[in-house]
């Protein structure tokens, strides 16, 4: 019955579009019981009730929500559901639905589904919603939200679900993309030197054949007495000629080799610099998110060895790898020309030679990749206890440290020691067989020399033979031990790519907008934002700010401070709602452009490495020497610069002159004076410093904000006073707007709450001062 | 030990309620454990679903036998970590590593991101995370089988 249902869809009614994107697993085991229905989700749950993995499917339909599971289904009428929740337990998720205060059913499942569960959560609590008006509906806002979302986490070329761990790139597709092909993309603008670089390396296989059939000719001609014909001089002259041609042969195959490998070389430079470049710069666009998931080391890892593994691909892998091949067949087919049946024997060691080989370097990669761990472990130890040091000597557990070290040394020790039974082992057997194929091919060539004299089987033969067998053997080992560079560059290769193939969030807009200047009037309407899922970091905030007004934001921690800033700096794009600037939705205009009309001053400013001039530089990198002393007088830093030794030209950062956060929080402050930003935020930037010091920081801040749309977050409140407005965050919303003054006299107000708190810590301090 | 006389039990709405002599009844309350590896039949912390604590039960196995029973039952409802008896295959092609495994709740396919996402616990157990960020208990190596634990040292 359902499939002529299915056949016949009947007319006016909304078509099934989106039955399409069931699986057929969970049609079929729907059996029927979605026909006709508009599916509006659906989510693969995996734990049953005994939590055992198990695969099945809740379907979300208009009237009802399907369970399917175990051939089975459970269908409860939507009209029937009243309350649904999602318990969060450890390992597992449950969504219980209760009917009539019953919990009628309960979906269990890993984090694996929970992004999919969650979303038909939500899906379902909107439609009870519209039904009855007292239950709690998600904000409109992340409906559409969630529906961009679920179109991004479809991948564009395959259709499947992306995993939610994999961040908008495709496993699939980027694994089947044939990565190491993808660098050949790369090396595009070069392929006149790739295509040259070939041809020379064909060229360079043959001629290599070229000394050892000279050196037949030579044997067989003028030394070989049973094959030479004419006398003394004749003989000599002959010997001359062909040691002169071998010598001709020589220089040239090597002049070729000179060339190809200088070539190429250089070309697996460039490609690494590309690269390079390539992987830096789309790091650079990537948002805050991204780089708030990873791991620093694994991104400069990326951008360095990564890089750096795959030039050692182009230049000395895949080349020697085509070389090898172009030898093995050049030989092989000149061996097989003069002797057949000598190059035949020839071949007898080369499949124990090749499996050897194979097997030894699979072993060898498997132990590299082990000692590489342990040497990870032991590293780890030193890299753990030094730069806590200062703890390490105060509970006197120096000798602890060192004995820790010692373990995971010794244990490196041990598993290298495996190394080296391993390689040691290898180079005799080599060794010993490529010997022996050559005693075979003597013995063998011998034989036939004496029993059938001929051209073919002639001394000359003999030696040259002799010769090949090198040629022969050297690529055949290559090749054979070369799958550990392949999968090497191959995992590169793809960690390179995951990162080039992650989609900028925050990009400027073809036509993006660019100001001679701004006057710095900043509005939030309705702005809602969220990180992450459904958790909003900001609901539907909205907030005037006229051009030079000072804000500022307080607010417990969590309640959305940094969230607003990050807005207005365009970090991240809001999730719903607009903010404008001088009247323009941010999104609007260029990206970089934007930034620059804004300055920062954090908590903990970041210096680079580099002299304070430089750093202070970064603000405004024309700035002449004149204007850095003035930014740094009006950020109360120039007295202590000039005190040091090397005055504006000390370096600063890691490794450099030691700065108190004073110091470095005076510098940052010069550094934004100097950027002279339209729009200024400071994030804390008094927070952590004595009084006086404070006192300083705070008279350079004054003069920065003169004149400046600014944005001041601060736990202290008294350093908030001279704000035009507070604004009072709390859980993502303005609960309170107003003057120091209006706000302390509000009974009960969240700031009068707070500011009482800290006057009563202020005195504590002065009492202990 | 805080010698508190509770009860934990089931309300006829299946929720976990925790029952005290002079306090009213804590609805919905959940159990967790403070030391899930080294200790996990001790110090359970026992907390409203806000987070707050409400009570720390100090060992379980000195609680009479139908309450030991019923929390270990209920840990065994609402904790999910399974434990891996065997592992199939372990692909290591590229960065991330791909396991196909045998574990007490039934066979597992996932994908582990990072070497650091495998972790080596005091006792000779591993855990280990996979991308989603679910967790897996993998048993001592001499309790494996020689198959799997020829695979796990190649991680080793």
């Amino acid at each position: 019955m359902s499939q002529q249902h299915h056949g016949s869809g009947p007319e006016g009614e909304m078509p099934v579009a989106a039955e399409l994107d069931l699986p057929a697993a969970v049609r079929a085991a729907a059996n029927g019981q979605l026909d006709g229905q508009t599916i509006l989700g659906w989510a693969e749950y995996d734990l049953d009730e005994s939590n055992r993995y198990a695969q099945r499917f809740a379907v979300l339909t208009e009237a009802r929500l399907v369970l399917l599971y175990d051939g089975r289904f459970t269908i409860l009428p939507v009209a029937d559901i009243g309350q649904t929740k999602i318990i969060e337990d450890v390992g597992l998720d449950r969504l219980v639905v209760y009917v009539q205060d019953e919990p009628a059913a309960e979906l269990r499942y890993t984090r694996r589904c929970r992004r999919d569960v969650t979303r038909l959560h939500r899906k379902l609590q909107r439609l009870i919603a519209r039904r009855d008006p007292q239950a709690e509906a998600p904000p409109a806002w992340l409906e559409a939200v969630e529906r961009r979302a679920e179109q991004l986490d479809r991948c564009p070329k395959c259709g499947q679900m992306i995993p939610s761990y994999a961040e908008g790139v495709c496993p699939q597709c980027l694994q089947k993309r044939r990565i190491l092909w993808r660098l050949l993309d790369v090396a595009r603008p070069y392929r006149r030197t790739i295509w040259l670089a070939l041809a020379l390396t064909l060229l360079q296989s043959s001629l290599s054949t070229v000394p050892p059939i000279f050196q037949r000719k030579m044997v067989n001609t003028a030394i070989d007495v049973a094959t030479a014909v004419g006398g003394i001089p004749q003989r000599t002259a002959r010997l001359l000629f062909w040691a002169a041609a071998i010598f001709l042969a020589v220089i040239v195959l090597e002049a070729v080799g000179a060339v190809r490998i200088r070539r190429l070389a250089m070309l697996g430079t460039w490609v690494a610099r590309d690269l390079r470049h390539q992987v830096y710069a789309h790091l650079h666009d990537l948002s805050l998110r991204y780089f708030g998931k990873r791991r620093t080391g694994s991104l400069i890892t990326r951008v360095t060895n990564d890089t750096d593994r795959l030039w050692d691909f182009i230049v000395f892998g895949s080349v020697s790898m085509i070389r090898d091949l172009l030898m093995i067949v050049v030989t092989a087919g000149v061996m097989f020309w003069m002797n057949w049946r000598l190059a035949l024997v020839a071949l007898v060691p080369l499949p124990p030679l090749a499996l050897v080989t194979y097997l030894r370097s699979m072993k060898m990669q498997y132990l590299f990749g082990r000692l590489w761990t342990y040497w990870a472990r032991m590293t780890a130890v030193v890299g753990d206890a030094l730069p806590g040091v200062r703890v390490v000597k105060a509970f006197g557990s120096e000798r602890r440290e060192v004995e820790r070290f010692d373990r995971r040394s010794d244990d490196y020790t041990l598993k290298e020691q495996d190394v080296n039974r391993v390689w040691t082992g290898l180079q005799p057997v080599i060794s010993a067989t490529m010997r022996l194929g050559g005693l075979l091919v003597w013995t063998v060539g011998g034989y036939l020399l004496i029993r059938h004299p001929s051209d073919a089987n002639s001394f000359g033969t003999l030696v040259a033979f002799s010769s090949f067998l090198h040629l022969f053997y050297q690529p055949i080992m290559e090749l054979a031990s070369s799958n550990r560079m392949i999968t090497r560059a191959a995992s590169s290769a793809q960690r390179v790519f995951e990162v080039l193939d992650t989609p900028p969030e925050i990009y400027s807009r073809s036509n993006a907008i660019t100001k001679p200047s701004l006057e710095g009037r900043v509005e939030f309407r309705q702005v809602s934002f969220s990180y992450e899922g459904a958790q909003p970091a900001l609901r539907e905030v909205s907030l005037v700010v006229e051009p030079g007004q000072m804000i500022g934001l307080c607010g417990p921690s969590g309640a959305g401070k940094s969230t607003f800033v990050n807005l207005i700096c365009r970090f991240y794009d809001v999730t719903d709602g607009q903010i404008l600037i001088d009247g323009v939705d941010v999104r609007d205009y260029d990206v970089q452009w934007l930034r620059r009309q804004i300055g920062v001053v954090l908590q903990e400013p970041y210096l680079f490495h580099g002299t304070i001039a430089e750093n202070i530089r970064y603000g405004n990198p024309e700035a002449t020497t004149a204007q850095i002393i003035a930014a740094a007088r009006a950020a109360n830093a120039h007295d202590f610069i000039v005190g040091f030794a090397d005055g504006y030209d000390t370096i600063v950062g890691e490794r450099g002159q030691s700065l108190s956060g004073g110091e470095r929080q005076r510098i940052s402050i010069a550094r934004a004076i100097l950027h002279n930003p339209r729009i200024l935020i400071l994030d804390e930037a008094t927070s952590s410093v004595d009084t006086e010091t404070e006192r300083q920081i705070q008279e350079a801040l004054d003069r920065l904000v003169t004149g400046r749309t600014t944005f001041a977050i601060a736990h202290r409140l008294s350093t908030l006073q001279a704000a035009d407005r507070l604004v009072v965050l709390e859980k993502g919303r303005i609960v309170e707007t107003g003057t120091h003054a209006e706000l302390v006299g509000k009974e009960d107000g969240v700031y009068a709450r707070l500011h009482k708190r800290q006057a009563q810590m202020s005195s504590l301090v002065a009492i202990a001062e | 030990m805080p010698d508190a006389t509770f009860e934990l039990l089931r309300d006829d709405r299946n929720r976990l309620v925790l029952r005290r002599p002079g306090q009213e009844d804590a609805v919905d309350v959940r159990i967790r454990r403070s030391f899930p590896w080294s200790e996990p039949r001790r110090h359970l912390s026992v907390r409203a679903a806000d987070g707050r604590e409400l009570l720390m039960i100090d060992d379980l196995d000195a609680l009479p036998e139908a309450q030991r029973r019923f929390i270990e039952q209920v840990l065994a409802d609402t904790h999910f970590i399974p434990r891996i008896l065997r592992i199939e295959d372990l692909d290591l092609r590229f960065q991330h590593q791909q396991w196909k495994v045998q574990t007490d709740r039934g066979p597992a396919v996932f994908r582990v991101q990072e070497r650091e996402d495998i972790r080596f616990l005091s006792d000779g157990r591993f855990t280990v995370k996979d991308a989603d960020g679910n967790l897996y208990e993998l048993p001592r190596l001499d309790e494996l089988d020689e198959y799997s634990r020829r695979m796990v040292e190649r991680l080793l």
